[in-house]
């Protein structure tokens, strides 16, 4: 099979699975899952030999293209629906046909007693093919279209349980906050297509279109019509919005309210990142705009501290997980806007394994205890549910950033590249956020599988690990999550060589022909990697912030790997947030953010409404009723004139015979 | 010259003759004196139409034109006229004019 064909085949499949299940799924029970699961399988495998040719090389630095049909025909310009997987849809389909794979797999167990079953499986096949689009589109229009199709599975999903008024809410939110960076992100794809109209071929054509707004030459301001600071804020914004960043992130920890493995998905290694792609994919554009390359670390940093204060303090097993995605969308986009494109390409992959892996483990513990997510009601699950506590414990190292797990080296490399290209600032927050991070993730552990259960005393005798179709997935993202990170930076062989990549990282490799033209723009160059100078003793740092926060957990929280063993202490921690009860208190309020958009949006933005629907319906519908009053009024006093008799119509037209004839002699007399 | 050579005389006929046509049709309540009064209209202008062809001499052979086409035209306005009011008196058992107020409500 060509690899066009194959290229197709990977949206194809899910799409029929989609098709498929949703005619005929409410029929086959709890035999819906055959069809969207297969699909999804076939899928990867698909995207596995597309990606192992595009990466290997074997099919050139231009990748596979494969073009479907013109959409819109007009004169000069053509709207395309076609495909183009070049090195980094081909990371991001790693990505999402392999999550995307196994959390289907993980569904078969975790929705096996809801009534909606077949529905689940309908809409995760749709965000399949949505998402998968997302990534592989090479227009522009088409993106978007993907963009909104991957926001309408969201609201679906997180709605799935719609008779609970929460998950309805919460998935409306989702919406209308995502439609906020939407029309960012359109506008922004409007002012591409003008830019380069202006530039005499208008194209919405994603390479295209960056190559002609970031050609040699263009670099007078006053070339585009809308300056190019200006597209790369918009699509900015659209990327604010769908990876959840400040100030747009309120919509991801209600989302939670979703089934887990779509938070598994979804929100957390998947849709969310669409924004890091987007703006990885548009690099050169936003090269060309340093000063929105500020911006962008800025609120990417700014997020990444701001949520993980925020994970620090709830109680919620998955509200945590939550906070602590979006503090490690922060983490990428910072390293988006410091230049380093590739380190955030690197931490995207590897969150979206351990994150993936994190969500599922935590399903499997809500599983486990009875649809109790609060973990001041949990405790001493390790010897329970063990194939959980041990998949969960690697995830969590590996978020922690300890050596050698997936996490250690993407973040590592994050705040590294921070620190050497002159952003010294992103690297101290980012470092603050790192201790955060080691503390929140054993907080979690600690609360949840160790020391004393506080389990409910009914739910207690039934706690059982969760089946077998559900612990596979688990271990199966635990192993990219251990060995990803060492992986994808290794410069030698046996896999440099086989890539065709040697002395330097893989995932580099890969994705130099993406990022070589932004980083042209930014005026970076390949900096040598001393492990005995600068790098070493970052990648120390690292290390030690890492376990500074793991220790503190430890201490509060208690321990118990294998000889490490401690008690939790409750005391210390009540003392300790009295002590800084302000912190505490605005951590645990999540800094208040849903108060101020209630205040701003609910009562300020609700009594504006209010009197804007007075005005309208006062005084625009006052004039537009009034104009109808006269007309009518008058209308009905002229009426009186048709008395319906033949005589006075020709009374009528004698005298104004008269008039007239008279009117002549007058005129004619003088 | 007398009284029969002056064109005056002709119009002055003929506009008595449409005066009283005039108020024929306004006063009179019944469709078929309103018709005759049409008529009377009707010859009125054409006895001026042929006044002015016979004193006039560049109008010569024009005013036995018109008036011919005038007559025709009275004719077919007759027939039409007639129609209607027959049609109408089928349905309303009456020919006064006043009673026929269908359009009025």
């Amino acid at each position: 099979m060509s690899l066009e064909l194959l290229t197709v085949l990977i949206i194809a499949l899910p799409l029929a699975g989609f098709l498929v299940t949703a005619v005929i799924g409410r029929r086959l029970g709890l035999n819906a899952f055959w069809v969207p699961v297969g699909a999804v399988v076939l899928s990867w495998l698909a995207a596995m030999i597309v990606v192992s040719a595009v990466l290997g090389g074997s099919v050139g630095e231009e990748g596979v293209h494969v073009l479907l049909w013109q959409w819109i025909p007009a004169g000069d310009f053509v709207a395309e629906v076609g495909f183009h997987v070049d090195q980094l849809s081909a990371t991001l389909l790693i990505v999402v046909t392999t999550i995307g794979m196994l959390v289907h797999v993980y569904s078969i167990g975790y929705l096996r007693h809801d009534p909606g079953y077949w529905r689940f499986f309908a809409y995760l096949n749709l965000f399949m093919v949505s998402m998968l689009l997302l990534v592989l589109a090479d227009s522009w229009l088409v993106v978007f279209v993907a963009w909104e199709g991957v926001g309408l599975c969201s609201y679906l999903l997180i709605g799935f349980w719609y008779r609970k008024r929460s998950a309805a809410e919460a998935s409306k939110k989702a919406f209308i906050v995502n439609r906020v960076g939407d029309v960012g992100f359109a506008l922004g794809i409007m002012a591409i297509f003008v830019n380069t109209a202006a530039a005499g071929h208008p194209t919405l054509n994603i390479r295209e279109s960056i190559e002609i707004m970031t050609a040699a030459g263009t670099e007078n301001p006053s070339f585009f019509p809308i300056p190019i600071a200006l597209v790369a804020f918009l699509i900015f914004a659209g990327a604010v919005g769908k990876s959840a960043q400040f100030p747009l992130h309120v919509w991801l920890p209600d989302a939670m309210e979703g089934p887990t493995p779509v938070s598994a998905l979804i929100h957390a290694a998947t849709m969310v990142n669409a924004g890091v792609y987007l703006v990885a994919r548009a690099n050169p554009i936003f090269a060309s705009a340093p000063e929105v390359m500020v911006v962008v670390a800025a609120i990417g940093i700014f997020t990444a501290i701001l949520a993980a204060s925020i994970a620090m303090t709830q109680n919620d097993i998955k509200r945590v997980l939550a906070y602590s995605t979006l503090s490690q969308l922060g983490y990428m986009f910072a390293a988006l806007g410091v230049g380093a494109f590739t380190a955030a390409i690197f931490h995207l992959m590897t969150h979206g394994f351990f994150k993936g892996l994190l969500f599922l483990g935590s399903g499997s513990v809500i599983h486990a205890v009875h649809d109790e997510q609060d973990m001041r009601k949990m405790g001493g699950l390790r010897r329970k549910i063990p194939q959980t506590y041990w998949t969960m414990l690697i995830g969590a190292i590996a978020i922690s950033g300890i050596p050698p797990l997936a996490g250690f080296f993407s973040k590592d490399e994050i705040l590294g590249e921070s620190f050497k290209l002159g952003f010294q600032w992103v690297w101290a927050i980012g470092v603050v956020v790192a201790v955060m991070t080691a503390f929140y993730m054993f907080r979690l552990i600690g609360l949840t599988f160790w020391g004393e259960s506080r389990v409910d005393k009914e739910v207690e005798p039934k706690i059982h690990e969760s089946p077998r179709v559900m612990t596979t997935p688990l271990w199966l993202l635990a192993i990219p999550s251990v060995v990803l990170g060492a992986l994808l930076t290794w410069p030698g062989p046996p896999l440099g060589p086989l890539f065709g990549v040697e002395g330097e990282g893989l995932l580099h490799g890969w994705l130099h022909p993406i990022f070589e033209h932004g980083e042209e723009l930014l005026g970076h160059h390949e900096a040598t990697f001393e492990i005995g100078g600068i790098d070493g003793t970052l990648i120390l740092i690292s290390i030690a912030v890492a376990l500074a926060g793991m220790l503190a957990a430890w201490r509060l929280f208690g321990v118990e790997i294998g000889p490490l063993r401690g008690a939790g202490r409750p005391r210390l921690v009540t003392s300790l947030s009295n002590r800084i009860h302000f912190l505490y208190r605005a951590s645990a309020n999540k800094w208040w953010f849903d108060d101020i958009n209630h205040l701003l949006f609910v009562v300020i933005g609700g009594r504006l409404a209010a009197a804007m629907a007075w005005f309208d319906r006062e005084i625009v519908d006052g004039i537009v009723n009034g104009i109808g009053a006269v007309t009518r009024w008058s209308g009905g006093s002229l009426a009186r004139v048709q008395t319906g008799r033949v005589q006075n119509y020709a009374l009528g037209i004698a005298i104004g015979l008269i008039a007239m004839a008279g009117s002549y002699f007058v005129l004619l007399g003088r | 010259m007398g009284i029969a050579d002056q064109l005056n005389t002709y119009l002055t006929l003929a506009g008595m003759l449409f005066a009283i046509g005039t108020f024929g049709f306004l006063a009179r309540r019944n469709a078929i004196s309103m018709l005759m009064s049409i008529e009377l209209m009707l010859n009125a202008v054409n006895l001026a139409v042929v006044a002015f062809g016979a004193f006039v001499p560049d109008l010569k052979d024009d005013g036995a034109v018109i008036a011919l086409m005038v007559m025709a035209v009275a004719a077919a306005e007759a027939v039409v006229g007639l129609a209607i009011v027959i049609a109408i008196f089928r349905n309303r058992k009456t020919p006064l004019v006043d009673e026929y107020d269908a359009m009025r409500r």
